[in-house]
């Protein structure tokens, strides 16, 4: 008896690890030969394993944390010696061979040597910047679709209007009530945006496929104070960065550059 | 210039394809997201630094999960004195009505009862733990690893699944939740928990 309770706790172990453990494949298989009660607890414990899992995912990065990374990455590497070329000196090395070496190196790391710049990465040209920022300012009135605080709903609707990325709903860091979101075109991309509030300002936040606006989905985060047509409104600023993880561009409408700071690190310089 | 364009691209393609889950592995070993961000930005500067001797991508995920557990231990050494005060304080916990209903989204923002319950477990369990869940290694692996035996990391598993089970069914007592009742044997306490935060 204590012997099958022991074994059975060991089952209950196994099951609790992650679909596709072969611990927990060995106990999937013995599944049917079970006593009803036993299956049960066992297939229960595995499903508590597998919401487990999924709950462990549901970690958003902060947007544009990818920039930030390559960023910090190369000027970090920029500043460290590359080992493959590090001479090793020994005793009966000479002058003439060392100075030889040093002015190879100096030639080769001049032409070499990582700029500390993003990897291909390229800042838009001004007037594509400009012609953003402005669409981006003067659909800011533009109404929502749905109007609801609950980023579920929002999320939900924004994903049924099958747009050729993953539409996604940032998590602010700062404390911003949702307004609700929509469709909109930018020429001939979809855009998906979401409208937010604060205690003082109104934030657009839109989301569309870089390359069908007409700039790639990698390049350099850049700010444009963008002037509304009409004198009754204030100049806005329009921050625009790339994601990598969603491959897609991101354009958020604030009223002041540092606001942009509420959906994290954008990555601007 | 090849050899400089082929490190970068293989840099890249790192970040690409791993810094999100780096990221939440951080996160969740941590508890904390600006430690997770400097945890992700040492354990990408170590590899950038190291990218001549890591020559097979096909090895590099684990080998950044790797660099990522060694900056960890870093910090907590250097942090020892201070360990104990990662517990992440609840966030805005006050604000929140107690029935309102709250999506995945927001409970990801404002109370995430399962990070919670992670702070609770010891550095090398809660290691462990998410080595296997959120890596993906088996236990085998796992023990191998982090150089303990296999009964070991099955044991350290068993007690990060039983305290997770205990911190959140606490939780939902003291939230004063008592619909689901008191566990009982075989039941699904853990996944219900978890879950209906986000199914309210």
């Amino acid at each position: 008896m204590m012997r099958d309770e022991a074994q059975f706790e060991r089952w209950q172990t196994m099951a609790g690890l992650p679909a596709g453990d072969p611990e927990r494949r060995e106990v999937e298989k013995l599944l049917p030969s079970l006593p009803a009660p036993q299956r049960e607890a066992l297939a229960a414990t595995m499903k508590d394993a597998d919401r487990l899992r999924a709950e462990l995912m549901r970690v958003q990065p902060p947007i544009g944390f990818e920039m930030g990374l390559l960023t910090i990455g190369l000027k970090n590497a920029a500043a460290a010696v590359h080992p493959w070329w590090r001479p090793t000196f020994s005793g009966s090395f000479g002058l003439k061979q060392a100075a030889a070496i040093l002015l190879i190196v100096g030639t080769l790391t001049y032409l070499w040597w990582p700029s500390g710049d993003l990897p291909r990465a390229r800042p838009l040209s001004e007037q594509k910047v400009r012609q953003i920022a402005d669409w981006a300012l003067e659909n800011q009135t533009v109404p929502v679709d749905v109007n609801s605080s609950a980023p579920m709903t929002v999320l939900a609707a924004l994903s049924d209007k099958h747009l050729p990325f993953n539409v996604d709903l940032p998590q602010p860091q700062e404390k911003l009530q949702l307004v609700g979101g929509g469709v909109c075109q930018f020429g001939s991309a979809s855009v998906a945006f979401t409208r937010w509030q604060s205690s003082k300002d109104t934030f657009t936040l839109y989301q569309f496929d870089g390359k069908q606006a007409g700039v790639s989905n990698w390049f350099m985060p850049t700010t444009q104070c963008a002037e509304p047509g009409s004198k009754e409104n204030r100049p806005h600023t329009v921050t625009l960065w790339p994601d990598l993880e969603r491959n897609c561009t991101w354009a958020l409408v604030t009223e002041k550059q540092e606001d942009a700071e509420a959906f994290g690190d954008v990555g601007c310089q | 210039m090849a050899q400089a364009d082929s490190n970068r691209r293989r840099y890249e393609q790192w970040v690409r394809d791993y810094a999100s889950e780096l990221y939440r592995f951080a996160f969740r070993l941590s508890g904390q997201r600006q430690v997770a961000e400097d945890l992700l930005q040492e354990t990408f500067t170590e590899a950038w630094r190291s990218l001549t001797r890591q020559q097979g991508s096909d090895r590099a995920r684990a080998w950044l999960f790797q660099i990522l557990r060694h900056r960890f231990a870093h910090f907590l050494r250097a942090n020892r004195a201070i360990s104990g005060l990662l517990v992440p304080l609840p966030e805005n916990s006050d604000d929140q009505p107690a029935d309102r209903r709250i999506g995945p989204l927001e409970k990801m923002a404002e109370k995430d009862a399962l990070q919670t319950a992670l702070q609770t477990l010891s550095p090398a369990i809660r290691e462990t733990f998410l080595t296997v869940f959120m890596e993906g290694r088996t236990c085998r692996e796992t023990a191998e690893v982090m150089q303990i035996p296999l009964g070991t990391v099955l044991s350290r598993l068993d007690q990060a699944r039983r305290t997770l089970r205990i911190a959140l069914t606490d939780r939902e007592s003291a939230a004063g939740d008592s619909a689901a009742g008191a566990p009982v044997k075989g039941d699904s306490v853990l996944g219900e928990s978890v879950v209906k935060g986000g199914q309210a």
